[in-house]
């Protein structure tokens, strides 16, 4: 040991010093592989959760921190036959959405809404997009039907909520390939608000927003068994305010 | 110790000031120091006396302070600071590495879940539950995607017995596949995309991949479960349901989404029979 000591301090302080800094740099990439190699940004998380998913690569259309209830970080994006929806926050996985494209025009939710519980307490907000490829339109109106039940359990009973909702929403471009639509409910400080009655139509509104965002979610066993149907239909507008198309989608079937 | 050495000590401290790491400061002082009592034994040998040593030995040494800034122009501190920070981040690395590290080595995270109650590699294991095996194949078909290499490593043909719940007691004919995944990268993710496998067999029956589907059912369907079975590769099985063992010839299963279209054909002829 002593001969060993010896045999190190005769290495000149400089060479010591260049050996320390390599095996510091060994030992902190051991330590980066050992908690999961993080990404250092969510564009590269993403990257990563699409090519693990086998889709992709894709060009990344909207990419933003949207500070949701459930999700911090928001990202669309495109490939030549689907759009991905992915969200991310710091407490859970990733979520990734793959939807194929119907034709020139596809509409999208993000994957993960404040699911069933707690339309209180908080704003919802749920991010619809419309994804085109019509590079004339530069005004678009969204309008939503959801119609159905819901069914949740509760207590161990199972109840079917009845939907009913239509929405219309409009949206100017803000960027080449997408629109961008919110839906929101508004902010319900406690259950008193809208009592305790599960088929209040703030509650209704918050599944119809539930069922909206499951449609959209690869989250197993996340999709409740509805009988409930989604339809949307997109009109695009150019500069004259002329309408270019409409379009009739079916986003989701009664199963 | 004669007190007058005392000057000694004064003169090497002076002389030494002007070095910035303390470690290079201590040593270069006992060195000076040595040196000086060296050269002051020296004189007493010669027979000068004690005062006469010291002061002759301090002005041998010249002035402190011009020393001072020679040895500090020599002594840069760079990295003797250098090397005592890379000690200290070593260390704290070290420390802070070893509990995960530890953890993703011994921990038992690769446990496979055998998802019916018994692993397919082990025949025994069909009997002792209730089932009969019938073939074993080991069909080696590998497809690349996206850097992740996909072989289905074993194929076994059997019987699944099972109780419906009216009384009575169901027969229905069972491949089971194993899947491995592996990608070269440790930080490479591995997600489930079994759910989006679906087979076609030589007699043109299609199976749907689905999880929804139990062993109950009596329709053609696939069903595919993932578990991470090392820290490189993920393992899928695959059950494919009320299949006809003896009629066919082979199966493929396949993935085709985003435009990718990948294929794993299984040669079901051959094999090790029960």
């Amino acid at each position: 040991m002593r001969k060993l000591k010896n045999f190190w301090l005769r290495i000149p302080r400089r060479v010591r010093a260049i050996g320390n800094a390599g095996l510091i740099l060994l030992v902190a990439v051991t330590f980066y592989v050992s908690i999961g190699a993080p990404t250092l940004t969510e564009e590269l998380a993403f990257r990563r959760a699409e090519k693990a998913e086998l889709i992709g690569p894709s060009d990344i259309l909207f990419n933003e921190d949207v500070k949701n209830y459930d999700y911090q970080h928001l990202i669309l994006a495109e490939t030549d036959y689907g759009v991905i929806t992915y969200v991310s926050d710091e407490t859970w996985s990733p979520d990734l959405c793959y939807t194929e494209k119907t034709g020139d025009i596809t509409v999208v939710a993000a994957p993960k809404g404040p699911f069933n519980w707690g339309y209180f307490n908080f704003e919802v907000r749920l991010p619809v997009f419309v994804v085109d490829d019509v590079p004339e339109a530069i005004r678009a109106e969204l309008e939503l039907h959801i119609e159905g039940t819901y069914v949740i359990h509760l207590n161990g009973e199972k109840l079917e909520i009845p939907l009913d909702h239509h929405y219309s929403l409009k949206a100017d471009r803000e960027a080449e390939h997408f629109f961008r639509f919110q839906l929101e409910l508004p902010f319900v400080s406690t259950l008193d608000d809208y009592g305790n009655d599960i088929d209040a139509k703030h509650g209704a509104d918050g599944y119809a927003l539930d069922l909206l965002a499951e449609t959209f979610s690869n989250l197993e066993g996340r999709l409740p068994t509805s009988s409930a149907s989604i339809t949307a239909t997109v009109r695009l507008y150019d500069e004259e305010n002329d309408l270019i198309t409409e379009r009739e989608l079916t986003l989701r079937e009664p199963e | 110790m004669y007190m007058g050495k005392y000057k000694f000590k004064y003169w090497c401290s002076d002389a030494v000031s002007g070095i910035v790491f303390p470690p290079d400061r201590e040593k270069v002082c006992e060195e000076l120091y040595q040196h000086m009592e060296d050269h002051y034994q020296d004189l007493l040998d010669q027979g000068m006396d004690k005062e006469e040593a010291v002061r002759e030995t301090v002005q041998a040494m010249g002035d402190p302070w011009a020393v001072a800034k020679d040895l500090a122009a020599v002594h840069r501190p760079f990295w003797g600071y250098f090397l005592r920070a890379t000690r200290i981040i070593l260390v704290l690395l070290l420390i802070i590495t070893v509990i995960p590290f530890g953890k993703y080595i011994w921990n038992e995270p690769y446990r496979e879940n055998t998802v019916w109650g018994f692993d397919i590699r082990d025949s025994e294991a069909f009997a002792e539950k209730g089932h009969t095996f019938l073939r074993r194949l080991e069909p080696d078909a590998t497809v690349r995607s996206d850097g992740y290499t996909f072989t289905v490593t074993d194929a076994v043909e059997w019987l699944y017995r099972y109780a419906p719940g009216d009384g009575t007691e169901k027969i229905t004919e069972v491949l089971s596949l194993r899947m491995t995944e592996f990608h070269p990268l440790p930080w490479a993710e591995h997600r489930e995309v079994g759910q989006w496998f679906w087979a076609e067999d030589s007699l043109g029956n299609i199976y749907g991949c689905t999880k929804e589907n139990n062993a109950y059912s009596e329709e053609n369907y696939l069903c595919a479960y993932g578990d991470q079975s090392g820290p490189l590769t993920y393992t899928y099985k695959l059950w494919i349901n009320d299949f006809d063992v003896e009629n066919t010839e082979w199966i493929t299963i396949h993935y085709d989404r985003d435009g990718r279209d990948l294929t794993w054909h299984i040669d079901l002829t051959g094999g090790d029979g029960a």
